[in-house]
Formats: structure tokens, sequence, C-alpha cells
């Protein structure tokens, strides 16, 4: 079996002046101090990047690694944490490697511009026919996602302030959370009043933007009785894709394929939904949080709104869902952040926040616009029941 | 005044942008099994075949979704806000990601019947840009229309289908 052992984070958020390989070769340095390694025993490095594009496999050089047997950049965009945690799993299975880091690190906060320009488009970058589309102004996800999320709403009647519960629950558990970026209280009201970004969207219902990076050590369970950390156990792993399907018929932005994902990682594990102490789901929007409730199985189709209202997610509630508070109000490391957030549970490193009942963990990734899924079941226990 | 960003064609979009200049809307039909995809598609999204035939949107569509963009993602649209950008359904089949045009407090919903049309940019360089308005908005442009001189929705001229 494979197992995590090291976590290594860098300051999150508006951290200025370093470089995004520079953040990268930190948090590795973190993830294998942390396991009570050193650098010299990876033998394997995945690396993953973010808006800048700007962390290589070159890495390993900064890093002084010497000889490796495992090295590339994986890009399923959001879904990519997960997805090189897979790869870890089947690269220690067949023997290519043994001891593998994996990294994530960006840089697109600038000291000199808003968050969101972050993400904006260029018009110089308008060529061909998808620009031609873009020039229309239905371009870059928070579009996209508000396009997602109406028509939601028109199918399913669910609700802005339904979208609030998941931004007020989340910002809860952020209260918690020392890495957190936003640590104060938020109110359905305030949400009402957060300015909206593209209608049905709302800035509380968008993701931060966030420089840092967040690195995971990989091994076998066998090593990992040796070494330093409670043991994070990879017990499931699956992956589903549905590339936006543009026309007639099309089930874009009301269902994705986060239902296949995590059947094939839930399979794989030997559990059900039922097994599972606590989610942590990629949110780069609440909508996104809503959606894939959904497309997991915790409720049915179209009644997510129903289902995150009354403080079904929050502190105490019923379902602990991102209890980092996510990238709504945690930090914003695409898969990084629920995986991170996992493995903090799961050793029961939760301070202020740890889940009371802590096995089992589902955690998602979600790349393009609903597009791309992955899904991991983690456990602190070594042994599948 | 709807702003017309500028769009660069590349060795890929020469025969979509060729159609648009003429104030068409190109689609495929695909030679195998008759399905009519988007212009952006290289295959068949039906039965996976390349070969087809050059067609065009006949300008009727229905309203899929919509948001209203307060925060531009484009800095030239960042005047325009808030504009609605929208996905509409042509009738034909295919989906085009497209601004919408709205009467003013005019209410939207699923479903609403929309008019596609291409409007060149206003200094007449450039490639033109594709939109779509709803019915009221067309019926304000006729009486326009009526009421003499050219329909021009300030800035932006219409290509004759």
């Amino acid at each position: 079996m494979t197992t995590i052992v090291g976590l290594g984070m860098t300051r999150l958020g508006k951290v200025f002046g370093v470089s995004s390989a520079q953040l990268a070769a930190t948090a590795v340095e973190r993830a294998v101090q942390d396991a009570g390694l050193n650098l010299g025993q990876l033998d394997g490095l995945l690396v993953s990047s973010g808006l800048r594009n700007d962390v290589t496999p070159m890495l390993a050089c900064d890093l002084g690694l010497r000889e490796l047997s495992l090295v590339a950049s994986m890009n399923t965009y959001g879904a990519t944490a997960n997805t090189m945690v897979a790869e870890c799993a089947r690269a220690i299975a067949d023997g290519t490697a043994t001891t593998i880091a994996c990294v994530f690190a960006d840089t697109p906060l600038r000291p000199d511009r808003r968050a969101g320009a972050a993400w904006s488009a260029r018009d110089s970058t308008l060529r061909g026919y998808h620009g031609w589309q873009a020039a229309g102004g239905a371009v870059t996800p928070n579009v996209l996602y508000a396009l997602a999320a109406r028509r939601h709403m028109g199918e399913y009647g669910t609700t802005t302030d339904q979208l609030a519960a998941i931004a007020v629950a989340q910002r809860q558990w952020a209260l918690g959370n020392p890495h957190a970026q936003m640590r104060t209280p938020i109110t359905i009201e305030d949400h009402r009043a957060s300015p909206w970004i593209a209608d049905p969207l709302r800035r509380l219902d968008c993701c931060l933007v966030s420089n840092g990076a967040i690195a995971i050590v990989v091994t076998s369970a066998e090593r990992a009785a040796d070494l330093a950390q409670p043991a994070v156990h990879v017990w499931g792993y699956g992956q589903a894709h549905r590339p936006r399907v543009l026309g007639r018929d099309s089930r874009w932005g009301l269902e994705t394929a986060a239902g296949p994902s995590s059947r094939r990682a839930l399979r794989r594990a030997g559990l059900t939904l039922q097994d599972v102490d606590l989610v942590e789901l990629y949110d780069c929007y609440t909508y996104t949080v809503l959606v894939t409730l959904e497309d997991y199985g915790f409720c049915a189709k179209g009644e997510g709104g129903a289902f995150v209202e009354n403080g079904r997610l929050a502190p105490g509630g019923d379902l602990a869902c991102n209890t980092g508070g996510g990238q709504l109000s945690g930090y914003y490391m695409w898969g990084f952040t629920p995986l991170s957030e996992a493995v903090i549970q799961l050793r029961g490193h939760g301070g202020d926040r740890q889940v009371p009942r802590h096995d089992i963990a589902l955690v998602s990734g979600n790349g393009g616009i609903l597009e791309y899924h992955s899904t991991l079941v983690l456990s602190s226990a070594a042994e599948t029941r | 005044m709807i702003a017309v960003p500028r769009v660069l064609r590349t060795p890929d979009s020469v025969d979509f942008f060729d159609y648009a200049r003429r104030g068409k809307l190109l689609l495929r039909r695909c030679d195998s099994c008759g399905a009519v995809r988007g212009p952006q598609e290289r295959f068949c999204p039906q039965c996976h075949a390349a070969a087809h035939t050059m067609t065009h949107a006949q300008g009727s569509a229905s309203l899929v979704s919509w948001a209203v963009v307060h925060r531009s993602p484009l800095p030239a649209l960042e005047e325009q806000t808030p504009y609605t950008a929208g996905i509409v359904e042509l009738t034909e089949g295919p989906w085009l990601l497209v601004r919408v045009l709205t009467a003013p407090g005019e209410a939207l919903q699923a479903g609403m019947e929309l008019e596609i049309w291409i409007a060149a940019a206003g200094d007449g360089e450039g490639e033109p840009l594709g939109l779509a308005q709803t019915k009221q908005v067309s019926r304000a442009g006729h009486r326009q229309a009526r009421s003499g001189g050219e329909r021009a929705i300030s800035g932006c001229r219409r290509l004759p289908l």
C-alpha cells in the first residue's frame, strides 16, 4: 500500500519576492523533513504548475538531487494533485520508485494588481475561433462557472442563499486554521452584500488567489512505519473526465464526471459513502462544492441546495466538509488545498478544527470548467476493512 | 456602444472568419451521419468522422444559460459592464458562447428565443463579432430601422446575412 508520510507548506497568500520554483523547493524540503527523511532519500519527483506554469522537472536540479528513477511534470488541471498520488501508487507498486515527492507551486498574485486580475484574459491573446467566442465576454472561469450555476438554478431551483451557506460554513472552519487567509466570520447577510462578479456568483462565491507551494512525500506502507508522522494511507483513487460538450442535450454544468470518479475510488478502497468521516472538496466556487456533493451521491441530483442549508457543512454539522476553509477561505493551492487538509485531519493535527472522527477522508480534484475530476480515499489505518 | 475586441485569425480559423466577414456563422455538417457541429469541432461529436460540408446558421437560437458580468475578464469589455454573456443553442443544435443583448429591465429565462447576428467592428478593421439578442431587442431594432437610418447598435454595423 502507498502512504503519504510528509507534508510541507510554505507561507500562503500574499507572498512576494520569491519565485514559484523557490517556493516549490522550500515545500519539498519541508515535506521531507516532516517525514523524518532527507532529500537524498527521494528517488521520484512529480511537479505541478498553476497559472504561472513555471514549475518544471528542473526542480530536481534546484534540490540537488543526484539520481532519480521517476521524474515528470503532470497536468490534469485542478485534478492534478490526486492524479499525482495515483501515479505514485502505481510507481511504488511496480517498483519504479520508492520515495516520491509531489509538489505544486504558483505565484499568480502581484503586489500591484487585484487578485482577480491573475485570471483575466488579455485582449492580445484573442485568436482563432476560441478567441472569437471569448471576445463576446463569456470567458474565464468566473463567467463560465456562473453559467453552470445559473443552469442548476433554472433546472433545480437552487438559490444564491444556498451557495452562501457553503461560503459561511467554510469560513467558520477557516477560523480554526492558522494557514487560512480569511479568518473573519461571515454571515448570509454578508454574502448578500458581497459584490457581484458574474451574477449569479458573488465575490464570496469565488476562491482566493494565493502564492505559495505545498508538497507531500509518498512511500510504501512498510517504510512509513518507521517514519516521523502518523501515516496517511492511500486506499483508493479514481478519475473521470467529461470535456465540455457544447451542443444540444449537453448536461454540462448540471452534472460532472465526479460520480464515476468517486465510485472508482470507493470501489478500489472497498468502501461506501457511509464509511467516510470527512470530505475535502475542490471548491474553486461555492457551486463546485454543491454539484460535487450531488455527483458523489451525498444527496440526489438537484437537491444539493437544500442539502447544504442549515449548517450541515459547518463545524458541528452532519458532514465535515472543507474543514480548513478550503480554497474559498483557506488558501488556493489547486488540488493541494483539499489534499493537504485531508492529511492534516487524518493525522489528527487539526488543532481547533480537528474533526473528532477522522479515519476515512474523501478528497476531490476538479479541473477545467467542471470537466476533469479525480478522487482519493485516504485513511489513517493501514488495513482496509 | 458594443465594443468589438480585436481578434486575430489563425490558420485553422480562416474558413470561419471568411464566413463571418460575409455575416454568416459557419457550421459543419457531417458527411457520414448528417449531424451539424460547431465551427471549432474537427471531428463529428456523434460519429467521430472528419469529412464534412460547410453550412451556416440560420440565425435563430434559444437561451441555455446566462451570467451578468460585473467584473470584466477582458480589458476591452471593462467599460461595457455589466453585460450579459450566455450559452445559446442554435436551432441547428450547436451551442455558442456569446454576448447577449437584452432590453432594459428584461427578465431572462432558459428557453427564450434569440436572434443571432454578426457585427462588424465599428472601424471596419479586425474580425467581426457574434451577438445574440432577445426578441424584445429585435422589435426595438426594427422600429429603429423603420424610422429610417441604418440599424446600428451604436458602433456596430450589422452585416447582411
